[in-house]
C-alpha cells in the first residue's frame, strides 16, 4: 500500500503574547520569530499512518510545501520510516490558499507518484481553512473521510476507518483509494525516533521540488482574497448584578441571564 | 439574492439549525422569500411535519443515511432547478465538508468558519476566525455561487407562528447506491447521551447495535449479522 502522508511546519502560535498579535503592512501576522512545529492535527495522521504501517507493509511517503526549515522536521520523518520525504520549495504566503495546496498534491499524486491513500491532517494551525483534504478529494475524484481519529487495514485494497460524525462515531470499511483528514485523535502523539536511525536518516536527502505558483498547477484557482485582519479581542463584556442580599441577586441573575438561554435550550 | 439554505436531519438538532441559520438571514437582510431549504433527513417513518425553516420554500429529501457523496451529488443536481448564487450550511461537521466540496463542483467559491458576511453586487465578504481563533480576517470571494458554512451563535428560537414553507418538494432518494463505502456500521452514539433509544443499559456489550436506531439489539445477533459482511 503506497501512504502520502502530508504535513506542514507551522509557527507554535501558543508561544505568542498578546501583544505580539500585530498586523504588520503586508497585512500578515509576523510569526517568524516563533519556533516551528508539524501542524498539530499533521502530527496525528503521520503517528495513525506510523501505526498502519507496523500492522501491515506500506510505502511511507511524506511531501511537505516550504523551505530549509522544515529539513529538520523531515530528517526526524525519514528517521521514523517515511521514504522518500518530499519538498515543494515553494515561495510566497501559502497561508490561505487551500486551493493551491490541494491543486499541488494533485498534480504530484498525478504526475507519477500513485498513492492508495492520502492522509493529513483536517486543518492548519495559522490557515484554518479545513479545506484542503476536501478540496483535493475532489480533484483526484476520490472519496473523503473527515475527522479520521483511526484507520487500519482491512483486507486488500480495504481500510477500516474510525471517524467521528455529527451524531457520534462511525466505522467504515472503505475502498481504496482514499483521501482521510485527521481530527482530534487521542493519543496519537508523534513517537520520538532512535538515535541509530536518526544517524541513519541524516545520510539520506530530502527529495526537493522546482517551485510550482499559480497558474504552473493544473486545476488552481484562487477565488478568495485576504482583505483585512484585525486581533480579536479576548475580554468578555461584562455586566454588574446588584440586589440587595443573596436571594435577590440570584433573582436577577436567573432573570437577566439565564432564563432566555435556558428556554432557547 | 436567490439562497438555499440545507439543514441536516440525519444529525438530530433540526431545530438549532434553523434558528442559527434563520437568525443570520435576517442580520443580512437576505428575504425569506427568495431562499429554499433542502432538508435532508433520514427518518423512519418519514418526517411526521415540516420543521420550521428559514425560507419560503423547501425541498424534502429523503436519504438512507448521511452519506456526503450521495448529498453532494442531490445538491448538484438541484442545482440548476434552484439557481441560487449562495449556499448556506451549518458550520458542523457535516455542514463543512458539504460547503466544500459543492463549491468546487459548482465552479464556486467556499468559506468555512464564517461568522458574519455582507453582499456587495457579485462579489460577496466574510468574517472569519483564523490564527486558532487569535485573529478575525475578511475574506472577498469573487466567483459565485458562494458557499458558505455558518458559524453557529445560539440564536433564539424561531416564532412560534412562522408560516413554515409554502412551497414543498418531497424526494425520495434512499435507493441511491452508496459507492464509497463497502460497508459501514450504524453510527456510535457519544457516551451519555440521553436519547431515548440509548437510555437503556450498554450492558449488552461495546459492539451492540444501540443509539438512534432502534432498541439495542442482542450481542449474538448483531454478531451474527455483522461477521459475514466482514465489518468487524
Amino acid at each position: 500500500m503506497n501512504v502520502l502522508v502530508c504535513c506542514k511546519i507551522v509557527p507554535d502560535l501558543d508561544r505568542l503574547s498578546e501583544s505580539d498579535w500585530l498586523v504588520q503592512d503586508h497585512g500578515q501576522v509576523d510569526t517568524g520569530f516563533v519556533r516551528t512545529m508539524v501542524n498539530p492535527y499533521d502530527e496525528s495522521a503521520l503517528e495513525l499512518t506510523l501505526r498502519l504501517a507496523d500492522a501491515a507493509p506500506a510505502r511511507m511517503t511524506t511531501l511537505t510545501l516550504g523551505g530549509g526549515q522544515a529539513e529538520p522536521f523531515l530528517k526526524t520523518l525519514r528517521a521514523l520510516g517515511f521514504d522518500p520525504t518530499v519538498r515543494i520549495e515553494a515561495q510566497g504566503d501559502w497561508r490561505f490558499c487551500p486551493d493551491g495546496l490541494a491543486a499541488l498534491i494533485a498534480a504530484y499524486v498525478q504526475a507519477g507518484h500513485p498513492q492508495d491513500l492520502v492522509v493529513m491532517g483536517r486543518q492548519s494551525a495559522d490557515g484554518d481553512n479545513g479545506k484542503t483534504p476536501l478540496l483535493l478529494a475532489e480533484a483526484l475524484g476520490w472519496p473523503c473521510i473527515t475527522e479520521c481519529i483511526g484507520f487500519e487495514a482491512a483486507g486488500p485494497g480495504r481500510l477500516k476507518v474510525t471517524s467521528r460524525v455529527d451524531a457520534g462515531r462511525q466505522i467504515q470499511v472503505v475502498r481504496l483509494p482514499l483521501v482521510l483528514a485527521v481530527g482530534n485523535a487521542a493519543g496519537s502523539t508523534l513517537r520520538v525516533p532512535t538515535l541509530k536511525s536518526r544517524m541513519q536518516a541524516g545520510r539520506q536527502r530530502t527529495e526537493v521540488l522546482e517551485p510550482a505558483l499559480g497558474p504552473a498547477i493544473p486545476g488552481f484557482r484562487q477565488d478568495y482574497v485576504l482583505e483585512r485582519l484585525t486581533a480579536i479581542r479576548r475580554r468578555r463584556a461584562g455586566r454588574m448584578v446588584t440586589g440587595a442580599d443573596g436571594c435577590a441577586l440570584a433573582q436577577a441573575l436567573y432573570q437577566d441571564g439565564l432564563k432566555q438561554r435556558l428556554e432557547n435550550l | 439574492m436567490k439562497h438555499v439554505v440545507v439543514m441536516n436531519g440525519c444529525a438530530g438538532d433540526l431545530a438549532a439549525q434553523a434558528r442559527d441559520l434563520g437568525d443570520l438571514l435576517g442580520r443580512t437582510g437576505l428575504r425569506r422569500q427568495d431562499g429554499t431549504t433542502v432538508l435532508l433527513h433520514a427518518g423512519e417513518p418519514p418526517l411526521p411535519r415540516m420543521p420550521q425553516v428559514p425560507t419560503a420554500s423547501a425541498v424534502r429529501v429523503r436519504v438512507s443515511r448521511y452519506q456526503p457523496e450521495q448529498v453532494l451529488d442531490i445538491l448538484e443536481e438541484l442545482a440548476p432547478r434552484l439557481g441560487a448564487g449562495l449556499y448556506l450550511f451549518v458550520d458542523d461537521l457535516a455542514g463543512r465538508e458539504l460547503a466544500v466540496r459543492l463549491g468546487r463542483r459548482l465552479g464556486g467559491t467556499s468559506l468555512t468558519g464564517v461568522r458574519a458576511f455582507d453582499l456587495d453586487g457579485e462579489t460577496l465578504h466574510a468574517r472569519k476566525a483564523v490564527y486558532s481563533g487569535h485573529m478575525e480576517a475578511t475574506f472577498r470571494l469573487g466567483r459565485g455561487p458562494f458557499c458558505l458554512a455558518i458559524v453557529r451563535a445560539g440564536a433564539a428560537l424561531l416564532p412560534a407562528d412562522d408560516p413554515g414553507p409554502v412551497a414543498l418538494l418531497d424526494l425520495d432518494r434512499r435507493q441511491a447506491p452508496g459507492w464509497r463505502a463497502a460497508s459501514a456500521c450504524p453510527i456510535r452514539p457519544r457516551p451519555g447521551w440521553r436519547t431515548p433509544a440509548s437510555s437503556w443499559p450498554r450492558a449488552w456489550g461495546s459492539r451492540t447495535a444501540t443509539g438512534r436506531h432502534g432498541w439495542p439489539r442482542s450481542p449474538r445477533r448483531s454478531a451474527r449479522n455483522l461477521a459475514p459482511a466482514g465489518r468487524w
